[in-house]
């Protein structure tokens, strides 16, 4: 149990398009469900809000937050739009997105608010909430500044802690991440869906392994060499940013699907907080 | 196919700060503001008086804020409209758009891209909100959007593998849209939609008043010598020596014609050895954009070998 009172989950997934199609691949259908199957593990737990930290979402000017009360609309992949469309419903925690905001700055950072009718929600967020939230619970996001490095992404996860620990509702924090990021860049049949070289799939297993034994010390240690070798999404700032969330406690996580997304590595972990 | 061979009239490098629709006051644009950025936007002024006296069938974008993995991917949907809200700067760029799309020549390009080895793929969801790249490049060069346009996406081999492979795809994008053009019968101008040197101001100078001028420069003097020699190489038509420098400008100005927009067009226009013409140099948050013009009917284009 997190020392944290009200830090209640946390989880890290994978946020592409074709997660959404399980008919196209085994493998897409075992994330889908292992996602679909989160939002029971929160209810469990007691969740009432959920915050997403996506890397699609990224910033210029510092860290974003979204802070429209009532967001609905509908999204299409920009590079999957034949896939499907993505009608999208969410229910902003606005007051809570102020509070991190204010949280963030005090901690340094240069923040803005988003509080714009058709703002372009990441897909990877749309991906996320569709399966796990499914319209639930109150929801915040925060965006991926392109210029925070892995230090800065630590202490940016670190005050959103504390934000959720002063603000007394029980939330569950969300980072929606690829792990090893080679693409295929050709058309592929998505029923021969694979990890693009064997060497990505050692060092996501590798990764993973760390996350299973809560050895969050040796996965951030890792992180260099990873990047190196296996271009891990936004050099893993989801790692850094869930760092920063779970402060000195070291949870052993469950991984409840892991599987290729058009080349790429995607894992569905629970963080057991 | 038609039986009039198609041609590019001309070619315009056609940055797209959003600040500079931001600054026009559209009323597309929900934001709206005290003005800003002049010089750059009266010389988008010299582009559109330009484009009425050439009167094309079609303008094509190539703008690397549509950004795709697998493949070029070409809009290829009879019309698209919406509302295009930028996800880095929402509170200048709300845009609702509305676009014909020449259906016709897109499918083209899709099919001579194929032809040339290399994946593309045509955007066919009616829904696909258009980048603001794409939107501000096509709005400063023709705001009453009366003529019909394509969109190129920019597949990210540039950054995904290295320069020269992703260079050499834009070539050959370049030599597919000009044979679609040929094959369909269009008079097309060209925009790419790059900005030269790319290192910006890393927060707003003045959150309070975005178009305050007195807080607008260069990022570093760097950056701009960096420009005015790519510049100054473009407006000779010295086009061998700009290729040459262009690799090692991208990777110490960060320029954003690295995403192969510019390469794209330069391709298509069978790299002219004509001088281009500066319709206007300026910054936008430090960045360098400069907005020129290749007038192909001249016909001293070059040759593809």
């Amino acid at each position: 149990m997190s020392n944290s009172k009200n830090l209640r989950a946390v989880a890290w997934v994978p946020g592409l398009p074709h997660i959404l199609s399980p008919e196209k691949n085994a493998g897409y259908k075992a994330i889908n469900d292992s996602m679909r199957q989160m939002q029971m593990r929160f209810a469990d737990r007691g969740v009432e809000r959920v915050l997403y930290y996506s890397t699609g979402w990224l910033s210029v000017l510092g860290t974003s937050f979204q802070s429209k009360a009532e967001l609905k609309g509908m999204h299409v992949d920009e590079n999957w739009h034949e896939l499907a469309d993505l009608p999208f419903s969410f229910k902003v925690d606005a007051p809570f997105a102020n509070k991190m905001a204010a949280a963030a700055g005090k901690s340094g950072f240069a923040t803005a608010m988003v509080d714009y009718n058709g703002f372009p929600v990441d897909t990877g967020t749309i991906v996320a909430d569709t399966l796990i939230n499914q319209g639930r619970w109150r929801v915040n996001m925060v965006s991926s500044h392109v210029y925070s490095d892995f230090a800065a992404t630590k202490k940016l996860g670190a005050a959103m802690r504390e934000a959720i620990e002063l603000d007394g509702v029980p939330t569950a924090v969300v980072a929606v991440s690829l792990l090893s990021t080679r693409y295929f860049t050709q058309d592929i049949k998505l029923n021969e869906d694979a990890i693009r070289e064997k060497g990505d799939d050692q060092w996501n297993r590798r990764f993973l392994e760390h996350l299973t034994k809560g050895e969050w010390d040796l996965a951030e240690k890792c992180v260099p060499q990873f990047c190196e070798a296996a271009m891990p999404d936004m050099g893993l700032k989801a790692l850094a940013f869930l760092r920063g969330i779970i402060g000195s406690e070291t949870p052993k996580s469950e991984i409840c699907a892991y599987g290729a997304l058009y080349g790429t590595g995607g894992a569905v972990v629970d963080v057991r907080v | 196919m038609s039986q009039n061979k198609g041609q590019i009239i001309g070619g315009f490098l056609a940055p797209h700060p959003p600040h500079l629709v931001y600054g026009e006051n559209p009323p597309q644009n929900e934001p709206k503001s005290r003005g800003g950025w002049e010089p750059l936007r009266w010389a988008y002024e010299a582009c559109r008086e330009k484009i009425r006296e050439w009167k094309p069938d079609v303008i094509l974008v190539h703008s690397p804020h549509w950004q795709t993995v697998v493949g070029h991917h070409v809009t290829a949907v009879p019309k698209l409209s919406g509302l295009s809200v930028d996800p880095i700067f929402p509170h200048l760029f709300r845009y609702n758009f509305s676009m014909n799309v020449d259906q016709t020549l897109a499918e083209a390009i899709v099919d001579e891209s194929r032809t040339e080895g290399i994946t593309s793929k045509p955007m066919r969801n009616p829904n696909f909100r258009v980048d603001y790249g794409t939107i501000t490049s096509l709005h400063l060069l023709n705001p009453d959007w009366d003529i019909p346009v394509v969109a190129l996406s920019a597949n990210n081999s540039p950054y995904f593998y290295d320069d020269r492979t992703g260079q050499e795809e834009m070539v050959k994008l370049g030599r597919a849209t000009l044979r679609a053009i040929e094959k369909t019968g269009r008079r097309v101008v060209l925009a790419a939609s790059n900005t030269l040197s790319h290192l910006h101001f890393a927060a707003e100078p003045n959150p309070m008043l975005p178009e305050d001028m007195t807080k607008e420069h260069v990022h570093s003097q760097a950056q701009y010598e960096w420009d005015v020699k790519m510049i100054n190489l473009l407006r000779q038509g010295k086009l061998d020596e700009f290729m040459e420098l262009m690799p090692q400008f991208c990777k110490e100005a960060f320029a954003e014609i690295k995403a192969g927009s510019l390469m794209w067009m330069l391709s298509a226009m069978n790299f002219p050895k004509v001088p281009a013409k500066l319709h206007g140099y300026g910054t936008v948050i430090g960045t360098g954009n400069a907005v020129m013009e290749w007038d192909m009917t001249s016909g001293k284009g070059g040759q593809h070998v």
